[in-house]
């Protein structure tokens, strides 16, 4: 009876074309406006690359032409400089050519347009030379003889700093709104969970009543209806990580069936869930719908859908919320995955949301069981 | 008025979903209020989160971790490895330094190698300016030493030197602005969103409600003229979007109180007010397809957070790639945050009146042609069906 009530709630969920439509579009759709709008926002903003600078000379300064040749023969120079006038270096600033002017008179000063990590750098580096300027005149004058060695010092590129790198996962804040689309994409499995709950209930929809008269045993009827739905969200979320891994290339970490697993949990949990809000009260299939929609956008919202570090911002003041929240345990399974060495974290999440699944599934059965209706 | 009622009749039924979608907007909006400061600067040197852990515990250690707090914020991280992975992740540390054990000692003796161990991003610019600024100081120090002082005395004197101020100046005021303005500005970018998911939630349902075969019928067979039926959906629609705007706008006014009735604030809501209509067009465009019931919801979230994103609402528009932006510039929402942009002289726009009406014409160009599209999809469904 169970493959039997399975194969339908397969066919009637496969039927309902302009929804499965829009389940498998709408990740696709969101994933490519994600790619296009900051797919490469990580290599341009935040990975270094040469400051263009502009250099307007009002009066020579020989030490500071000087310092310019020598940080352009560097091997990775931090700057390129422009020398030009007044006007045209403010041209260029305006156009974004340039980061930042420096005026070279009696003293150096500084021109910007915007203030951004390029013109801290550019202000360090202009602090620093000046900085090194006075070192000199002061070692010139008080201790002569010292000069060529402080001279030599200054120009060394001292070694201070031993780098660490913190992982060998993918650091780039901004696949992080990939993540939550995947999970967002699984946690859509409560849209399907609620319609699991309202089409078996005969006081709900005209294909509850249709089952509740049949002689199907109810909890098997539950089962099926559950299965089919996490098949149906189980293709949804196969297509939607096989486009952002293999077609937008987004690295999710080295264990692909993990990921895919992450999804397939999310998926659960988001049925579950639905099932629980279809189950409460006898609102109509339509405001059942919304309200879980509703509440699966808050859900991501708070897990970084729309604001990327929205998720650590909730761990600083109300960190229960993550403990709790499924989009935040589920994004959690990638995160884990593609920044992590081992699998602790991973194994936390995921306990979590099994407990959550078991929990609201439960909930939906008791809410849902022993129903008798008088008429329908 | 039956159709004007039954119009309203429809939109209580479906009111229940924006109203939590306003809600939740609007607890957002006073927790970003609350928040913010009415601090303003002109240039403003950018500060990393650094945390640092000093194990010299010497003059010339605690001089450099003076240098440091003075440049930059310093930020306690814990010692757990994961959780400073998550730190770093999110940017809510940029550096995490150790001062190695007997640095000064090492000063001393000339050694400017392995100072300090430091656990960050690499090849990041956030890395680079830290490392560039603590190498230099590093560089100031070891020439101090060497011209006679002490590593404490160095540590001194390369700080009074490097305390000296540079002449900044900004091309114009384009930056400036307090964080007040800032979070006033992201409150209109954001307002786009929720027009979108509003407005096509529920006006689109109601639009459908009403094209129902039955209620259609009726109101065909009624003595009511096309015209006048027109009308009073017209009136219907236009008084929903108007309480909508009238809603959030006055929701505006109580968080940022007489910043909404300056020129930038008025030139805000004019630009508000002009979207408004666009998303109304938008409705009225989606509904004249006739889509099912069941998917308004996912087509709201895909051209809501689709335009969203594409067009600068979450991500500013400078960070977009040039592919994103030249998609954008084809959608009304970039308009909109171009306009939102100009009006608070964000993200490096410049405000000139020009600027801004260019933004407004083009926004109402886009209502125009949403306009003309759906009274042709709607003249020949209609020719169709008879």
């Amino acid at each position: 009876m169970f493959l039997h009530n399975l194969k339908y709630e397969l066919l009637s969920n496969i039927r309902m074309k302009d929804f499965i439509f829009w389940m498998m579009c709408f990740p696709i759709a969101l994933g490519t406006f994600f790619y296009l709008g900051f797919g490469k926002v990580y290599n341009n903003e935040i990975v270094f690359s040469k400051i263009p600078v502009a250099v307007v000379e009002v009066n020579e300064d020989e030490v500071f032409n000087t310092t310019v040749k020598s940080i352009e023969a560097e091997k990775d120079p931090l700057f390129s400089f422009t020398y030009t006038d007044k006007a045209e270096a403010e041209k260029l600033l305006k156009e974004g050519d340039v980061e930042g002017i420096i005026t070279v008179d009696d003293d150096l000063s500084l021109t910007f347009f915007k203030s951004e990590i390029d013109q801290t750098i550019i202000k360090s580096f202009v602090e620093q030379f000046v900085s090194q300027k006075a070192v000199i005149t002061d070692i010139a004058m008080n201790a002569p003889e010292k000069l060529p060695e402080v001279t030599e010092k200054l120009n060394a590129v001292p070694d201070a700093i031993e780098n660490k790198s913190p992982s060998g996962g993918n650091m780039n804040p901004y696949d992080s709104y990939f993540q939550n689309l995947l999970t967002m994409t699984a946690l859509f499995g409560m849209i399907t969970g609620v319609l699991c709950a309202t089409r078996n209930q005969g006081n709900l929809s005209a294909i509850g009543a249709r089952k509740s008269i049949s002689p199907n045993y109810g909890l098997v009827r539950l089962i099926s209806s559950l299965t089919a739905a996490f098949i149906t969200q189980i293709i949804s979320v196969i297509a939607a990580t096989t486009f952002v891994l293999f077609i937008l290339k987004i690295n999710l970490g080295d264990n692909i069936a993990m990921v895919y697993l992450s999804g397939a949990i999310g998926a659960l949990v988001g049925i579950s869930i639905g099932f629980f809000i279809g189950a409460i009260g006898r609102s109509s299939e339509r405001t059942k719908g919304a309200v879980s929609t509703t509440v699966m956008m808050f859900l991501c919202f708070l897990s970084g859908l729309m604001v990327g570090d929205m998720k650590n911002t909730v761990e600083e003041h109300f960190p229960i919320i993550n403990r709790i929240n499924p989009a935040a345990l589920t994004s959690n399974l990638f995160y884990c995955l593609s920044l992590y060495d081992d699998y602790n974290r991973y194994m936390e999440n995921l306990l979590s949301l099994m407990i959550i699944s078991i929990l609201f599934i439960t909930g939906g059965f008791l809410l849902t069981r022993r129903k008798i209706y008088e008429n329908l | 008025m039956k159709i004007f009622e039954t119009f309203m009749k429809i939109m209580r039924k479906h009111l229940k979903l924006s109203l939590i979608y306003i809600s939740v907007f609007m607890v957002v909006g006073i927790m970003m209020t609350k928040s913010s400061s009415d601090s303003e600067d002109g240039y403003k040197a950018r500060r990393l989160r650094v945390s640092v852990t000093d194990l010299d515990d010497t003059e010339a250690s605690r001089a450099v971790v003076d240098f440091i707090a003075k440049n930059h914020d310093i930020v306690k991280v814990s010692d757990d490895m994961n959780k400073q992975l998550d730190s770093l992740y999110y940017s809510k540390t940029h550096i995490i330094l150790t001062i190695e054990n007997g640095y000064s000692e090492k000063l001393e003796h000339g050694e400017t190698t392995g100072l300090f161990n430091e656990l960050s991003v690499p090849g990041t610019n956030m890395t680079q300016l830290f490392d560039s600024q603590l190498n230099r100081y590093i560089g100031l120090v070891s020439a101090t030493i060497a011209g006679g002082n002490t590593p404490a005395e160095a540590s001194a004197k390369a700080s009074e030197v490097l305390s000296q101020e540079i002449e900044t100046v900004m091309l114009n005021d384009s930056g400036k602005g307090s964080e007040k303005e800032d979070v006033q500005n992201h409150y209109f970018l954001y307002l786009a969103y929720i027009f979108i998911s509003v407005l096509i939630n529920t006006l689109c349902q109601i639009h459908l409600s009403l094209k129902n075969k039955d209620i259609n019928n009726r109101i065909n067979c009624s003595g009511v003229s096309s015209y006048s039926q027109l009308l009073q959906v017209m009136l219907g629609t236009f008084v929903f979007v108007i309480g909508v705007y009238v809603l959030l706008i006055g929701a505006g006014v109580v968080l940022f109180g007489g910043s909404m009735f300056t020129e930038k604030g008025m030139l805000s809501m004019l630009n508000a007010f002009v979207f408004i209509i666009v998303v109304m067009m938008i409705c009225l465009f989606i509904s004249s397809f006739s889509p099912s019931m069941d998917v308004i919801s996912l087509i709201a979230n895909v051209i809501g957070l689709g335009m969203s994103f594409l067009c600068g609402v979450f991500v500013p528009q400078q960070y977009l790639g040039d592919v994103a932006l030249s998609i954008g510039k084809f959608l009304p929402v970039y308009w909109y945050v171009k306009g939102c942009n100009t009006v608070m002289e964000k993200e490096g726009e410049i405000f000139s009146v020009s600027g801004f009406l260019i933004c407004i014409g083009v926004q109402i160009a886009f209502a125009a042609a949403f306009f003309c599209l759906t009274m042709l999809i709607s003249k020949n469904r209609r020719q169709t069906e008879s």
